[in-house]
């Protein structure tokens, strides 16, 4: 190891003091995240309020982590809930069993769960992490700030 | 797949051919699918199921490439011949595949997400292996209101039907009910009744199994499951004494659904199931199923655990002769434990008998060479002797009609007219004098190359001229095999195990019991049942009802320990034709129920006796140790499709005999597998249940004073039965009042015997 | 050129044959009492044999040979079924038969019955005639109170009688096997084959099946030989053929003509009377609507089953629909195709979806939504439909279409590029729907 490595090394820690640190005052700050993370599940519905999920379960098919859980019923003249012949009676999602891998997005042939931003997910109980169908049709309260690509947190 | 026929080959007429290059074999006239896919070459195929009889070449799926062969041959309905090239794979074959599935995608909805049958859909799989990847068709698809109802438990999705016209098929040839057509010409085909009525039939279901794409689909299914939620377990069906071969579909610990199995027991049922075993299973969730053990006390019922059920159960038996009353459809495994408890001291020298009909009698006539259900279809003459094969032992219709169409001649007699009459001659005969109708029977059966005598078990026992002949007849032609139309479930397990069915009731009588058990039997509602009142009545002792559903006996047993079903339990069930095939559960069952092996080893832990085997398959391996006809058996032997049990030493016991003279009127009892209780709890078969009556002859009724629709009561030495209406057939030997065995209400089995079918009545009028 | 009626023996005799002596003073039933118990059965066999006398029902197999192939020492009962589902388009020689002349097709069904030992011969008729249904019935009972049909006839050992059946509507019944599911009561559709009728026919019994014409020509032969009958015409295919000229000619109607003396423009130009003053020929269907299609410069085509096939057509069921230069080519192809996706029984996938599909294209194009990839569309689908099914419907399909498209693209690709405007205008021969 000669001088010159030296001096090189403590060069980059000398410029380094000199920056802004990166670390954020999180949870009064929140990370941004960039478009297209995977972070909580979302459920959607059409213009028409009827849900787009007809409970295939193609989702759970495709699901690596078997996090996800339908039982369909058919939809009647006097309750309709899904654009379809079925529809989700029951839509859970296990959070802590998710991977976020968004293999339930792609296997989606309705365009009905996608993988929006919301990364917060924790709960007091193992219980509360299963998520419902009506905990899935709500958006997630809070949003976090996006980030576009290059942009330095 | 049971789309493709089973091909042989050891046979000794093989043939060579070339297919894709490779040089195989096959025996000289199988179909090429079948040889193809016995040589791992799979070609597509929809409208070829080789069960529904000769192919019709309709979906021109399975088009392959003969050399010296003129264009594209259909390989469903071309034979395999010595040095044929075939090429499934080439440019010319691969387009008709592209084209046909384009055609046949053309106007299919494509609405698998929503499809019952996404994901276990034929035209899916096929469409993925085989299709064109993309379709050219941009007009607008052909539309119908969707689904339909085709009964009350088939739905007809018109849009995504393929005119492959195996429902028709099915409808027409198989079950030959001649209720389903295609209506309409060319694209604008669809199947609907021809009445346009609903399909009643009593094997409807199997059109669901058979529909290559999901246009006939089981409503109690409609949108359960996927096949990616759901566990499939084969297991056989415990509704009669077919013993049919079933696959138990499974999710979250529920029943949703029975099915034929994917590789049919060609020896049993072939893969068809009648409604009642495909669709009845939902009376284990009926309001009457017992879901926890119950105690009577004078202050009234208590609900316990099912462990403080089973303590109490011990002490009721502790210091007493207990009895141990079996019905006829307990497995192998309870009657074994029972019986083992009775000889190991657990339960000192307990009395074991069972419910059903005795016939040992018959043992000269069972002696000679068996037939399996399968046998029927290259017999070339099938005899049935007695019996009511249609209405008691549903799946045997299917194959008789089988046998026929292959060019077999169906002949025989009886005193009790039945579906199976039109399809050959026969011939009437007075109840008890079977015998004479046998004799016309002699001939066609010496000059028969490979004839097929079914005989119904409770008519023979009851009549002993008819042993005789049937014995002699059997002797005399060397190629006759014989198949018994059995009366109980596992009446031939219980039997070669040695249980008798009399004992207990005389036991009790001479107050030589102070307990008794009854498992999964109700002697309160079988055959003389008034004289098991009267015995009960009478009786001071506790009783316990191991059963699963509420009935007379639940209601009258000091403890009720509720079992499972044969859908949520593991035993082994022996069919008609001798053969020990398993069950295997399909579901859980209520939480504080059990199945009845597991409260039988239960109680001997509480008596402190802890027996030998904690399981079922432990306790199997028990039972049959014992016993010569179940000798190396095992539970690997016996496998998915059962194996034929041996020989074991008649039972000795045998009913009166009931013989009609003209002075008195004959009871003889039906169980129409459609009619009984249990189907009459079922939801799914509500529109499918037959209405309990007393069938006679108009003459008889007429002699009787009786009209048609009048109710009437009948009256023997034993007892009566509660009053049913009367329906006038003519086709009912004169004298002979044909009844319903096991109709909700037990409403005959007062006017019986105890293990009789038949009985010497007089008629009431009420 | 010269006409020869003898099928059309009523034409010969100057006067309808429907009375049982007026056959017998026109020559009738001489062919009976000369054969049926006189000749040996296949002795008559081979008399049909020699002819040369083909099926006049479009496929145009051999008479004689399809006859031999049922097989002699069968024990089943044997058939002969008259095929008188005319329902070809632009066809309708047998119905004058049956109307004018039908003691000649009775006498023709014996004589075939005779020939391969029937014991019972059946007559499908379509049920829209009705009107032939009756004289044909009238028929049926004055030969058999004459004593030429029923038991022992002529006092031979040979007893036949024959059994009128009605059809109900359906194309696919004229097909031989779905004549006979038709026949047995179920629904009609073709059935697999082989087995053929011959082997395993109606009620699966040997069964010899047969147009009215094929049929109604055997009197003739047996009267004045199969030699006489091999020398008409063409040496490979001889004989006498009825064509039934319709469409844009002054005289429509049917013709007896020796095959290959007349050329398709003589039959048009002088039999027919030729097209009206100053309109050409655009195209001609010559066996019916199920062959492709000819055009102007085809005229001069000799009518016999070889020229047609070197011309690219079929004889057919020689139905000759002509159409004149005022015709738009893309709506009679459509109309067509509309009639083969109405008449397919629905059994193959192929027929059943691509005739369906093959109408909705040129649908599309008659209503100004054509797109140019439509006619490559179109000639890859006839691959896939024709040659891929049970029976030729299908290919009677594609046939007309196909050839249209081929002989007339520039019509085609004009009704694509001028949003379906019909050509010539205005439209002035077919109607669509």
């Amino acid at each position: 190891m000669s001088v010159q490595d030296q001096i090189k090394g403590f060069g980059i820690t000398f410029r380094t003091m000199l920056q802004k640190p990166l670390t954020l005052g999180y949870p009064e700050v929140k990370t941004p995240v960039f478009p297209r993370f995977r972070g909580r599940h979302q459920l959607w519905r059409y213009d028409n309020g009827l849900e787009k999920c007809v409970g295939c379960s193609l989702c759970v098919a495709a699901c690596p982590a078997d996090c996800i859980r339908v039982v369909a019923e058919e939809n009647t003249q006097e309750h309709r809930v899904s654009a379809g012949e079925r529809y989700a009676r029951i839509y859970e999602i296990n959070m802590s069993r998710c991977i976020f891998c968004g293999y339930c997005e792609v296997a989606c042939p309705f365009d009905a769960i996608t993988l929006e931003h919301s990364y917060e997910l924790s709960e007091r109980e193992r219980d509360l992490m299963v998520y419902t169908k009506d905990m899935l049709l709500t958006p997630a309260p809070k949003q976090p700030p996006l980030r576009t690509e290059g942009q330095r947190v | 797949m049971a789309d493709y026929a089973p091909v042989d080959l050891a046979a000794d007429n093989l043939v060579t051919f070339e297919l894709n290059g490779r040089t195989v074999s096959a025996p000289a006239g199988t179909m090429l699918v079948d040889a193809a896919y016995a040589a791992g070459v799979e070609i597509p195929i929809f409208c070829y199921e080789p069960r529904l009889g000769p192919p019709i070449g309709a979906c021109r799926m399975c088009l392959v490439e003969i050399e010296g062969m003129r264009g594209l041959q259909t390989a469903c309905s071309t034979p395999v011949t010595e040095d044929m090239v075939v090429r499934t794979n080439s440019p010319m074959a691969k387009d008709a595949q592209d084209g046909v599935l384009e055609m046949l995608l053309a106007q299919h909805p494509l609405d698998c997400p929503v499809c019952d049958k996404g994901g276990e859909c034929p035209l899916q799989d096929r469409t993925f292996k085989f299709g064109p990847g993309k379709s050219r068709f941009i007009e607008p698809k052909r539309h119908f209101p969707k689904p339909i109802e085709l009964s009350s438990r088939i739905a007809l999705d018109r849009e995504r039907c393929i005119s492959c016209f195996r429902c028709v098929r099915f409808s027409q040839d198989v079950a030959q009910d001649g209720q389903l057509t295609m209506q309409e010409r060319g694209a604008r085909s669809e199947i609907t009744t021809f009445t346009g009525d609903a399909y009643e039939a009593r094997f409807s279901g199997n059109i669901t199994d058979i529909c290559p794409v999901g246009a006939l689909t089981s409503i109690p299914y409609r949108f359960v499951a996927r096949p990616w939620d759901i566990t499939n377990t084969p297991s056989v069906c415990g509704s009669c004494p077919v013993g049919c071969n079933t696959e138990l579909t499974t999710r979250d610990g529920e029943l949703k659904r029975i099915t034929g199995r994917d590789t049919p027991n060609v020896a049993v049922e072939e893969g068809w199931l009648c409604d009642k075993g495909r669709w009845g299973y939902d009376i284990a969730m009926s309001p009457n199923r017992l879901s926890a053990p119950v105690v009577r006390e004078a202050v009234g019922d208590r609900t316990v655990s099912i462990e403080d059920g089973v303590a109490a159960a011990a002490s009721l038996l502790t210091g007493r002769r207990v009895g141990i009353l079996l019905g006829g459809a307990v497995t192998l495994e309870e009657a074994g434990i029972a019986l083992d408890l009775a000889t190991n001291g657990t339960l000192d020298n307990a009395v074991v008998a069972r419910l059903g009909v005795a016939s040992g009698n018959c043992a000269p006539v069972r002696a000679a060479t068996g037939a399996q259900l399968g046998d029927i279809d290259a017999a070339d003459l099938v005899v049935i002797v007695g019996g009511d094969p249609a209405a008691q032992q549903p799946i045997v219709e299917l194959r008789v009609r089988k046998a026929r169409r292959f060019g077999a001649r169906v002949i025989g007699c009886g005193a009790r007219p039945h579906a199976l009459e039109s399809l050959g001659d026969f011939t009437r005969t007075a109840p008890g004098h079977l015998a004479d109708g046998m004799m016309g029977l002699a001939d066609a059966i010496s000059n028969a190359a490979r004839p097929v005598v079914l005989w119904d078990e409770a008519d023979l026992a009851s009549d002993p001229g008819a042993i005789a002949a049937l014995t002699a007849l059997l002797a005399a032609s060397p190629h006759a095999t014989q198949l018994m139309l059995g009366a109980d479930v596992n009446g031939v397990g219980l039997s070669a195990l040695g249980v008798s069915t009399t004992g207990l009731f005389e036991a009790i009588a001479a107050d030589e019991v102070d307990a008794v058990i009854c498992v999964h039997a109700d002697p309160l509602e079988a055959a003389g049942s008034i004289a098991w009142q009267a015995v009960f009545d009478g009786f001071r002792g506790p009783v316990i009802a191991i059963a699963t559903y509420a009935s007379a006996m639940t209601e009258r047993a000091d403890l009720v320990l509720p079992a499972l079903t044969m859908w949520e339990q593991e035993g082994t069930l022996v069919s008609m034709t001798h053969r020990a095939q398993r069950l295997r559960p399909g579901a859980a069952g209520p939480a504080q129920a059990a199945a009845g092996w597991e409260l039988l080893i239960a109680i001997a832990h509480h008596l402190g006796h802890p027996p030998a085997y904690r399981t079922a398959a432990s306790a199997f391996t028990h039972t049959v140790a014992s016993h010569p006809a179940f000798f190396g058996m095992t539970t690997d032997l016996i496998g998915t499709d059962g194996v034929v049990i041996g020989a074991w030493p008649a039972d000795d016991v045998s009913p009166a005999a009931i013989v009609a003279d003209p002075d008195h009127l004959v009871l003889v009892a039906t169980r129409d597998t459609f009619g009984d209780d249990m189907t009459a709890r079922s939801h799914a078969l509500r529109t499918a249940v037959s209405a309990p009556v007393l069938r006679m002859h108009p003459a008889t009724a007429q002699a009787l004073w009786l009209n048609e629709h009048d109710h009437a009561v009948l009256i023997s030495d034993v007892g009566s039965s509660s009053a049913l209406p009367v329906l006038c057939d003519a086709r009912v030997a004169e004298g002979l009042i044909v009844g319903p065995l096991g109709a909700p209400g037990s409403p005959i089995e007062g006017a019986l015997s105890r293990n009789q079918h038949q009985a010497i009545v007089r008629v009431e009028r009420t | 050129m010269p006409i020869l009626n003898s099928v059309y023996r009523h034409r010969e005799a100057g006067h309808v044959l429907t009375e049982l002596v007026a056959y017998r003073a026109a020559g009738g039933f001489a062919a009976i009492e000369q054969s049926i118990g006189e000749m040996e059965p296949d002795d008559l066999l081979y008399v049909f044999h020699r002819s040369g006398l083909r099926g006049r029902g479009g496929a145009g197999f051999p008479m004689g040979r399809k006859a031999s192939f049922l097989p002699k020492d069968a024990k089943l009962a044997k058939y002969v079924v008259c095929n008188a589902d005319e329902s070809e388009p632009g066809t309708f020689k047998d119905r004058e038969i049956i109307e004018m002349n039908p003691f000649q097709l009775i006498e023709g069904m014996v004589l075939a019955g005779y020939a391969i030992g029937a014991d019972r011969g059946y007559i499908y008729i379509r049920g829209e005639y009705e009107h032939q249904a009756r004289v044909l019935d009238a028929a049926l009972i004055a030969a058999r109170e004459a004593g030429f049909l029923g038991d022992n006839i002529l006092r031979s050992d040979f007893s036949y009688d024959i059994t009128l059946y009605r059809g109900a509507g359906a194309y696919i019944c004229g097909e031989e096997t779905g004549l006979l599911e038709s026949l047995e009561g179920k629904r009609g559709q073709p059935r697999l084959k082989p087995p053929f009728p011959a082997v395993a026919g109606l009620y699966s019994s040997p069964t010899l099946i047969n147009n009215v014409e094929t049929l109604s020509a055997l009197p003739p032969i047996v009267t004045q030989g199969a030699d006489w009958y091999a020398a008409l015409g063409p040496e490979k295919s001889p004989g006498t053929k009825i064509f039934s000229v319709s469409g844009h000619v002054q005289r429509p109607g049917n013709y007896e003509v020796v095959l290959g003396e007349t050329t398709l423009r003589e039959l048009i130009y002088e039999h027919a009377g030729g097209l009206r003053e100053g309109h050409q020929v655009k195209a001609v269907w010559v066996g019916g609507s199920s062959v492709p299609v000819l055009g102007a410069m085809h005229l001069d085509t000799p009518l016999d089953y070889e020229s047609l096939n070197a011309a690219g057509t079929f004889l057919g069921s020689g139905g000759c629909i002509v159409m004149d230069d005022s015709g738009c080519i893309v709506r009679a192809t459509l109309r067509l195709a509309s009639f083969y996706r109405h008449e397919s029984c629905g059994k193959c996938t192929p027929c059943r979806e691509g005739t369906n599909w093959m109408e909705r294209i040129l649908q599309r194009m008659v209503d100004g939504e054509g797109r140019m990839e439509d006619l490559e569309l179109l000639e890859s689908l006839f691959g896939r439909i024709s040659g891929k099914v049970l029976c030729a419907l299908a290919d009677g399909a594609v046939a007309p279409v196909a050839s249209a498209i081929k002989m007339f693209r520039e019509d085609f690709v004009a009704a694509v590029t001028d949003g379906g405007t019909p050509r010539p205008a205005p439209m002035s021969v077919v109607e669509v729907r």
